[in-house]
């Protein structure tokens, strides 16, 4: 995987970076879903609406979702991984290939089970609007409908899980054993596409000392500081991935 | 012999003809037809040998070989000078093309009896055959006594119907072919029932076919047995492989049962009880039991979801073996190095049974080998996928005991490998299955 933007230095204007690198969303997001199980989408539906997105198309399988992408152009899909006729990875392969004929819509995967292979799989052809995480998470209401939010802005999001599993493989042979434990917390909220202040809710710490952490974490990988989210994301998993 | 009367007339020399000019012509006459009738025997034994077997071949060869000569010396004399007392050279032609002449017919004796001959190496094949013999080796003895290369054996399998070779792999008798594809069948029986087959060239006499057989009936005997034997192991194999290749499929089909049943409607349900709980916002009783029955329904998913991963893990159908292991080092509490040098997919059983031998040495390594660090390496050489799981613990793992590394023996032998467990030279513990898998 390689990250060919160049990345902007700490103190950069973040909102500059961010308008130019993502789409223009409007005020109310226009959501495509697509699993196999009507009462799973109806649900999702039903949240979405309730959180002020506008749900443009429901599919039940991965043919249906490309006719139904091509028409209706939503700002974002949201699309289960195992999809008939063949219950594999077929969500995964709409989610490519919308993501090569719509660079503009992004694209969240759920999935019963998350795996490393797959998680860089999506991110690697198409390391900006897509999110791959656990079918579960969409229980965390508020939570789900902001990392919607943060797909449709180009952002990226990776299931915690997952950069659990990346941080323990790399863990044994690597500079991540540098890190103290309140640094790896912060990590994984980076790699799950959190800005400082989000991550400063979280862990209820200061700004102050949210940056002092995240300098801190960039000088240990050796990365450049960087201001816009997703883009910390993919250099926390092009760290992780080739260190 | 040219002008025999021409230029040296002895005194002994009969003289029946009335004149020399009626002499000369009836030589002309007789040397042409000689040419004539050589002609056509070198046209029909080109014309029979082009149609004939290995086996008749072999009866030709002599008279193919004396009639080149005889051609050969011919040419020479036709092109040598008439001069046969002068010329050394010319008289030495002459004194061959009449040695040639005599020794013709005992050629054509030679050959007729070379089938005779043959049955004297039957006796040969007596004494050849006292010994153990490995298998295939009866055949090659059988077809060099009876000169046919091409010989096959097969046995009949005990109380089923069908033939199989002498490494117990089934065969069809062939049936009656053309030309030189012609197969004949000999089977040979004892006290009515049939003990073996030979399949061999038509051209062999079939005397000397039921004499050999005669002659190996107790090394036939035996081979007979040995094939039952390999046929009867080879089915218990496949057999054991089926059953294992129908386990796997129906766990494929519980995790898929469950991952479009359970685990959805659980999810779904778990997403219901979200939404209850922000509309019950301002009532904290209520919000208090709803936070409880999501916080079990979420601990009950994951617990499915590890149930689910471990009767059959999707990325294993989806991704292929590297992946699935890779998963599986990502899940296990003792660090785990993965080094595949291969990303291909291999055949179903294969990825599953060297799946399952990682998945069981790596609970074991956990389990009980106090272990601080794990390797698995996965590799194709020489048309065998090989898995190695290595640990620095305690060791002292064996394959007899335990029925988890019983298990994998079994699973491995099913699908033709082999399995062992021996002590790391560091320490720790060795766990080694090698597969064949030929794409």
């Amino acid at each position: 995987m390689r990250v060919n933007d160049p990345v902007t230095p700490e103190g950069g204007d973040a909102a500059a970076t961010l308008r130019s690198t993502s789409p223009a969303v409007p005020a109310v997001i226009r959501v495509v879903l697509a699993d196999d199980s009507v009462l799973f989408r109806e649900g999702i539906a039903r949240v979405l609406a309730e959180n002020g997105f506008a749900v443009a198309g429901q599919a039940g399988d991965a043919d249906e979702l490309d006719v139904l992408v091509d028409r209706a152009r939503p700002d974002v899909v949201v699309t289960d991984i195992r999809m008939p006729p063949t219950n594999t990875d077929e969500g995964l392969l709409a989610a490519q290939r919308i993501r090569a004929r719509h660079p503009r819509i992004g694209v969240l995967v759920l999935s019963q089970y998350v795996e490393t292979r797959q998680a860089i799989k999506l991110l690697q052809n198409a390391p900006q609007g897509v999110g791959y995480l656990l079918k579960d998470r969409v229980c965390d209401i508020a939570e789900f409908a902001d990392t919607v939010r943060r797909i449709a802005h180009g952002g990226s999001v990776i299931d915690p899980e997952v950069v659990a599993h990346l941080l323990q493989r790399r863990g044994a042979e690597s500079a991540l054993e540098d890190l103290t434990a309140r640094e790896q917390d912060i990590l994984a909220l980076m790699a799950q596409g959190r800005s400082n202040r989000a991550i400063c809710e979280r862990l209820f710490l200061s700004p102050k000392t949210v940056e002092t952490h995240v300098g801190a974490i960039f000088t240990k990988l050796g990365l450049l500081p960087a201001a816009d989210d997703h883009r910390r994301v993919l250099a926390v998993i092009t760290y992780l991935k080739n260190a | 012999m040219d002008d025999i009367l021409g230029t040296h007339r002895c005194a002994w020399e009969p003289a029946p003809f009335p004149s020399r000019n009626a002499v000369l012509t009836a030589q002309l006459i007789a040397q042409r037809l000689g040419i004539a009738v050589f002609a056509l025997l070198l046209v029909a034994v080109w014309l029979r040998w082009r149609r004939a077997t290995r086996a008749e071949r072999r009866g030709l060869a002599p008279l193919w070989a004396a009639a080149c000569i005889y051609l050969a010396v011919g040419l020479m004399g036709a092109f040598a000078s008439p001069d046969t007392t002068g010329d050394p050279f010319a008289y030495l032609i002459w004194e061959l093309q009449s040695v040639l002449q005599i020794a013709l017919p005992f050629v054509f004796l030679w050959g007729l009896l070379s089938a005779r001959l043959a049955r004297s190496a039957v006796g040969d094949l007596v004494i050849e055959l006292d010994r153990p013999l490995p298998p295939g080796e009866l055949r090659a003895s059988l077809a060099r006594t009876l000169g046919d290369p091409s010989l096959q054996v097969l046995y009949p399998r005990e109380g089923q119907d069908g033939w199989v070779d002498a490494d117990g792999r089934p065969a069809p008798l062939p049936g009656p072919g053309s030309g030189r594809q012609a197969r004949t069948v000999t089977v040979v029986e004892r006290d009515g029932q049939p003990l073996a087959a030979l399949i061999h060239d038509p051209a062999l006499d079939p005397g000397l076919v039921r004499a050999a057989a005669a002659a190996a009936a107790r090394a036939i005997v035996n081979e007979r047995l040995q094939a039952e034997v390999r046929a009867q192991l080879e089915e218990v194999r496949a057999s054991r492989q089926r059953i294992v290749e129908a386990g796997d499929a129906e766990r494929r089909r519980v995790e898929r049962n469950l991952h479009d049943g359970a685990q959805q409607r659980m999810v779904t349900l778990a997403l219901e009880l979200a939404m209850m709980r922000e509309r019950a916002a301002g009532d904290p009783a209520m919000t208090a039991s709803l936070d409880q029955a999501a916080a079990e329904l979420k601990q009950a998913i994951a617990e499915l979801r590890e149930l689910a991963r471990g009767i059959h893990p999707a990325i294993l159908t989806e991704e292929g073996l590297p992946a699935a292991v890779e998963a599986l080092a990502d899940r296990s509490p003792v660090p785990v190095a993965v080094r595949a040098d291969f990303d291909a997919r291999l055949p179903g059983p294969i990825e599953a049974t060297a799946y399952f031998v990682v998945a069981e040495s790596l609970a074991n390594v956990t389990k009980y080998a106090r272990a601080s660090v794990a390797q698995v390496q996965l590799s194709r050489r020489d048309g065998h996928l090989r898995v190695e799981v290595t640990d620095d613990g305690v060791g002292g793992a064996e394959a007899s005991r335990g029925s988890g590394l019983r298990g994998l023996e079994d699973r491995v032998s099913a699908v033709r490998g082999s399995f062992r467990v021996q002590e790391a030279p560091e320490g720790g513990t060795c766990v080694l299955a090698e597969i064949p898998c030929d794409t």
